[in-house]
């Protein structure tokens, strides 16, 4: 629904308006009334227009700082650190959404977890890194973020969360200040941070991250290879933040099995992944 | 009856005049966009024939010739040379939309404007404020310092080059 429709349903709900809100308990005169009604349609309105890339950097740096502290920080090894640069840009010039600015760090943490926030912020920990055994397959893990950001993944559950907030909170004064914004950012990372995102986004990232190996020239299987190094470990390691906030992983594997044996082959880099992160 | 029937064909020559003209014109105005930040033009079909110009991400291209997996292009100072049809897309990317190339989830951006570089960078007012807000005040400046650790362009290409990747990655007979 766009803004416009949004506020010709405001004027439509203003004939009826101050019987609808004397039902709800509200001791409104009729001007109150229809003011209520505008200035929340309004406010519901702005809530549903696409959030624009300064709005969307806004609210990755928020979620990229929470992601920093609950992984304990950035591990800054410097030949780790500028490999895993070079191969996330690499990922992200040949991307989907390519002219966007994207920044990687490795997270001091030896959980196995990689993670992304929109507006172009990529994480993949230390632990994570410990469990490659190629450059195809750190390179299907980026890709896999960057596409969550490609697709605005989580920018269209903030896009809900932002309608929502607008719908019931009513007695918020400034939609754009910093209380709106914080209650964004909470309810997101309440629901999200530590269940992950929606299933069928995991499966559509893995799918555009795959396609991204086979077009600069990794195995397409890079990340398939990796999920099945996880796969093993899955059993034994279902408290672990990964396994928590992804589909099964063994599913994953099953549907990359089908796109990987239509993209042909592809280098793994196996020496050069070894000799920045042995 | 007699004068629609000697009409007609007429109608349709001039018709099928005008289509041609406007085909012709199309054509001479199809144009793509390079969507990605590491394309060259070629002097010929194949990632191994030299380079006579390095590409820019968005870069419009008239195209010639459509050869397969590679396009015959035209760029606006005159020189033409051949591109790999899989860097060029047919909408110019934008910071904040997809680029058609990976098409299958692709949304319509939502910007007019194009935008290749980040400008000011930094957490905005809203994030900062989130991060005092929180206690996340060295998180924060741990966010800064990740969106300053930048890698050049030239290394990134240099990294793809060594690694037999993307225009450098080996073709087989």
């Amino acid at each position: 629904m766009n803004a416009k429709r949004i506020l010709l349903s405001a004027a439509v709900l203003t004939l009826a308006g101050c019987t609808f809100l004397t039902a709800a308990g509200l001791n409104l005169d009729v001007d109150q009334a229809k003011s209520a009604l505008v200035t929340g349609a309004v406010k519901a309105g702005a809530a549903q227009l696409p959030i624009g890339l300064e709005e969307e950097r806004a609210y990755g740096g928020a979620i990229a700082v929470k992601i920093v502290q609950k992984y304990g920080g950035l591990d800054e090894e410097p030949k780790r650190l500028q490999y895993v640069l070079r191969v996330g840009q690499a990922v992200a010039a040949y991307s989907a959404r390519p002219a966007l600015d994207y920044h990687f760090a490795v997270l001091n943490s030896d959980s196995v977890q990689a993670l992304s926030a929109p507006g172009g912020y990529v994480f993949v920990t230390r632990g994570a890194l410990k469990k490659m055994h190629s450059e195809a397959q750190l390179a299907g893990v980026l890709a896999h973020e960057v596409a969550h950001i490609a697709a605005k993944h989580a920018l269209g559950i903030i896009q809900n969360v932002k309608s929502r907030q607008a719908m019931t909170d009513a007695a918020a004064d400034a939609w754009k200040g910093a209380a709106a914004f914080q209650g964004v950012i909470g309810k997101f990372l309440d629901d999200y941070l530590e269940q992950g995102l929606p299933q069928d986004t995991e499966f559509e990232a893995d799918r555009l991250g795959t396609e991204t190996l086979a077009r600069v020239g990794w195995a397409p299987a890079g990340l398939r290879d990796f999920l099945k190094t996880l796969a093993a470990d899955e059993a034994s390691a279902t408290g672990d933040a990964f396994y928590k906030t992804h589909p099964k992983t063994a599913d994953r594997v099953t549907k990359l099995d089908v796109q990987v044996s239509g993209l042909g082959d592809g280098v793994t880099n196996e020496a050069r992944f070894q000799a920045a992160i042995p | 009856m007699s004068s629609c029937f000697t009409r007609s064909p007429r109608w349709i020559w001039h018709a099928a005049a005008a289509s041609l003209v406007i085909a012709s014109v199309a054509w001479a105005a199809h144009t793509v966009y390079v969507n990605t930040r590491y394309a060259s033009l070629r002097n010929g079909k194949s990632s191994t024939n030299a380079v006579i110009e390095k590409l820019s991400l968005g870069q419009p291209l008239d195209v010639l010739a459509d050869e397969g997996a590679f396009l015959q292009v035209k760029l606006a100072n005159g020189k033409t040379g051949y591109i790999a049809r899989s860097w060029t897309a047919d909408q110019q990317p934008t910071a904040d939309g997809l680029s058609a190339q990976l098409g299958q989830a692709a949304r319509s951006s939502t910007s007019g404007g194009v935008s290749y570089t980040a400008g000011a960078r930094g957490l905005s007012a809203e994030a900062e404020a989130f991060a005092t807000s929180m206690g996340l005040g060295d998180a924060a400046e741990a966010v800064k310092k990740m969106e300053k650790s930048g890698v050049s362009d030239a290394a990134v290409e240099a990294f793809l080059k060594e690694g037999k990747l993307a225009d450098w990655r080996e073709v087989k007979p």
